[in-house]
């Protein structure tokens, strides 16, 4: 019956998910372990699922839109994947308490960095990397094509490495991250961080993915539900987004996160 | 649209088709494994390592044949990306573009070494 219950759940997980651009796993890890009480281990193995299922799904239309640089997302695949292996052993020695309090802190960093207006800021000049690779690029926007460079590349390897790490510990596709590297750090435009975003999580979230699955953490029971409710709830999030006024929910939103951020951080601190 | 993000909007749209499949086995699987299905969450709120061979085999014995189609379906799901990379590496190489061949060679490297993670860890 709990296995049913959650594929509602996980439908309105992934709606709300991809309405935000958090996606599922903010919702989903926080649904499992407190409301039905699983262990916050296996909550996140089922949430990366969920991830990977979403990008992999939506790839396509990003790609169509111009807004990807896949250049950009290869190369930065290589700090989200090790970060990736580095959080999935670290995972192995931290208490459940502890995950409780990461994600805790996770959430209320995040509603923070939700509350904060995003300011696109371009770079003059290409990184030599980004020179050698050829990872400038243009994009459409407003009918227009606008040419961007890329900087601060190394910088932005090491912020993706920590959003690996956070990404394989907590269940999390860390867009919050990948997005402060891109557009933060190598001056990316805001749109085509957000694609290129999606376009990796998928991989990252598949390298701890995998390990887990390997180890047995993925439970069948708890991960069919939760994969198949958040391609769906994704999709229809996707459908209605151009339709909705996208910032109330997210002030709407934020209080949520602040509410659910205690909770957890309260839970870590019981155990 | 340049040749690199055309070939690349083949392989997302191979992928978008791969996700449609392996959720059409999940619920294929789940459907399946509902009289197995203990109504409750409790089993999982501790703990156990169970690693995935003996998963697979308690499945097998018990007869929980739903399970084990979605053991099946999340295993493409997660195989996906790994693909992507792959197809990737296979374009930059016609490409001749060297560096970014060798670049998603060590993504592909580093998922391979990931998922290894997961054996006996």
């Amino acid at each position: 019956m709990q296995s049913l219950i959650m594929l509602p759940v996980s439908i309105i997980a992934g709606f709300l998910g991809s309405l935000l651009g958090l996606g599922g796993g903010v919702v989903i890890v926080p649904v499992l372990t407190l409301i039905f009480g699983v262990d916050i281990r296996y909550a996140v193995a089922a949430s990366l699922i969920s991830i990977i299922a979403t990008s992999s799904g939506a790839a396509a239309s990003f790609l169509r839109d111009h807004l990807t640089n896949v250049r950009v997302a290869i190369l930065l695949e290589i700090g989200t994947v090790f970060g990736a292996m580095t959080g999935f052993l670290l995972s192995t020695s931290l208490k459940s308490s502890g995950l409780f309090l990461a994600f805790g802190g996770f959430l209320m960093f995040s509603a923070v960095m939700m509350f904060r207006q995003k300011k696109d800021s371009r770079a003059e000049i290409n990184h030599p990397w980004a020179e050698r690779l050829g990872l400038q690029s243009r994009f459409p926007d407003e009918g227009k094509w606008i040419d961007y460079k890329v900087t601060n590349v190394p910088f932005g390897l090491l912020i993706m490495y920590l959003a690996g790490i956070f990404s394989a510990i907590l269940g999390i596709g860390s867009g919050i991250f990948k997005m402060m590297a891109m557009d933060g750090a190598m001056k990316l435009p805001l749109k085509v961080s957000s694609a290129t975003s999606n376009f990796m999580i998928g991989v990252t979230a598949s390298a701890s993915a995998g390990a887990y699955f390997l180890r047995g953490d993925i439970k069948p029971e708890i991960a069919a539900p939760v994969a198949l409710g958040i391609i769906v709830g994704a999709w229809m999030g996707a459908r209605v987004m151009p339709k909705l006024n996208a910032m109330a929910i997210r002030k709407v939103f934020i209080v949520v996160m602040v509410v659910v951020a205690i909770q957890m951080i309260m839970k870590g601190l019981q155990a | 649209m340049n040749d690199l993000n055309r070939m690349e909007l083949k392989i997302s749209k191979f992928l978008r088709l791969g996700v449609i499949i392996s959720g059409s086995i999940i619920s294929i699987g789940w459907f399946l494994s509902f009289k197995f299905d203990q109504g409750t969450f409790v089993p999982f709120k501790t703990y156990r390592p169970f690693n995935i061979l003996d998963s697979l085999q308690m499945n097998f014995i018990l007869q929980n044949w739903g399970n084990l189609i979605i053991y099946l379906g999340l295993a493409i799901l997660i195989s996906l990306p790994v693909l992507r990379v792959f197809l990737s590496i296979l374009l930059f190489l016609k490409q001749k573009e060297r560096a970014m061949a060798i670049i998603g060679s060590v993504v592909l490297l580093g998922l391979i070494l990931s998922f290894t993670l997961g054996i006996e860890a």
